[in-house]
């Protein structure tokens, strides 16, 4: 199997076994900055509300589902944005062919 | 709590405004590096990058009492891809997280890809090279200095946000009494993300050196029948 396909396989195992599991603490930025009342002027995100808030699923309960689900989801959304990405940019540097009826064009 | 980068509000309008500029000025320079330099077998290694850093990021780990870190990822996709497209990796899941998850505030966009994305993968990149030849380019070496590198991205992504909240943070706390314990936290955090990335860097080196950017012109450990570690470049 690809190294990538393993990659990814991998990557939703984790999403789907052990993300569920994740420390449910504050992480760090989040438990300075309580402790500090730096947060104080934090404001509610604009997007919030929406069907993935927070990592969970909007009508699923079950939050060891919704985890897997939501995880999946940002894994397609990661792969699929990040290598469409780098596939534009690169397709955009190809030099377009040059035309064959010119004499002594070089190949390629 | 999975993740957590930081919200809108943290940071005054004006400083999250010129990071965005920063963050936008640095995206398009990796976008231009990386079209000129990244070969097309390298694109699902790029989105794997990504795919890996948003699901290695759901994994929050308890560093303290009441305190859990998550995985920043900049120099496990640096390692993996160079700096330029892991810089972009790094911009992908932020940019996705904050969309589709509201992790991360929307006007704190630039803030975050600038702490995690560029510093994450140019300063830990550097840091990395630095360690990496200290240590000898060797095969294990690259996963040593990965994982050594990979520490000091969180702490240095914490002491940006502390210049950062000096410049457009509550004025009623001042930076200086707030950055002890946030760099102090990212250094157990950065714990966490060395362990998390050397593990990473070690097993695609067991596979595949030759697509780990990192290892370019260093020979493998050990010498397998049709996998070719690529010059350096």
């Amino acid at each position: 199997m690809s190294f990538v396909a393993i990659g990814l396989i991998v990557a939703v195992a984790l999403v789907v076994f052990v993300a569920p599991n994740a420390d449910a603490d504050p992480d760090g930025l989040e438990r300075v900055s309580a402790d500090h009342g730096i947060d104080a002027a934090a404001a509610e995100h604009a997007l919030a509300g929406g069907p993935f808030d927070g990592y969970g699923v909007r009508g699923v309960d079950n939050s060891t589902a919704a985890t897997g689900i939501a995880g999946v989801a940002g894994i397609v959304a990661t792969f699929a944005v990040g290598a469409g990405v780098v596939c534009i940019v690169r397709r955009r540097r190809i030099p377009p062919s040059p035309p064959a009826d010119l004499p002594g064009t070089p190949a390629g | 709590m999975i993740g957590m980068h930081i919200p809108d509000g943290f940071i005054d309008g004006p400083t999250s405004l010129a990071a965005a500029v920063v963050a936008i000025g640095g995206i398009a320079w990796c976008l231009r590096k990386t079209s000129a330099t990244l070969e097309d077998r390298d694109i699902p290694v790029v989105g794997l990058a990504a795919a890996f850093v948003f699901a290695a990021q759901m994994l929050n780990f308890p560093v303290a009492n009441g305190t859990s870190g998550h995985f920043f990822g900049g120099v496990l996709a640096a390692v993996l891809v160079g700096p330029y497209a892991g810089a972009l990796a790094v911009t992908v899941v932020l940019v996705v997280q904050a969309v589709l998850f509201a992790d991360g505030g929307l006007s704190a966009l630039g803030l975050n890809v600038v702490n995690m994305a560029l510093v994450g993968a140019f300063a830990g990149y550097g840091i990395f090279l630095l360690v990496r030849k200290l240590l000898g380019a060797t095969a294990p070496s690259v996963t040593l200095a990965a994982g050594l590198a990979a520490f000091a991205a969180p702490v240095l992504a914490a002491v940006v946000f502390v210049g950062e909240y000096a410049i457009g943070g509550n004025d009623a706390v001042s930076a200086t009494s707030v950055a002890g314990a946030m760099i102090g936290v990212h250094a157990l955090i950065g714990i966490g993300e060395g362990i998390i990335t050397a593990l990473a860097v070690g097993s695609v080196m067991a596979m595949r050196p030759d697509l780990v950017y990192g290892a370019r012109g260093i020979a493998p450990a050990v010498a397998r029948p049709g996998v070719v570690v690529q010059g350096a470049s």
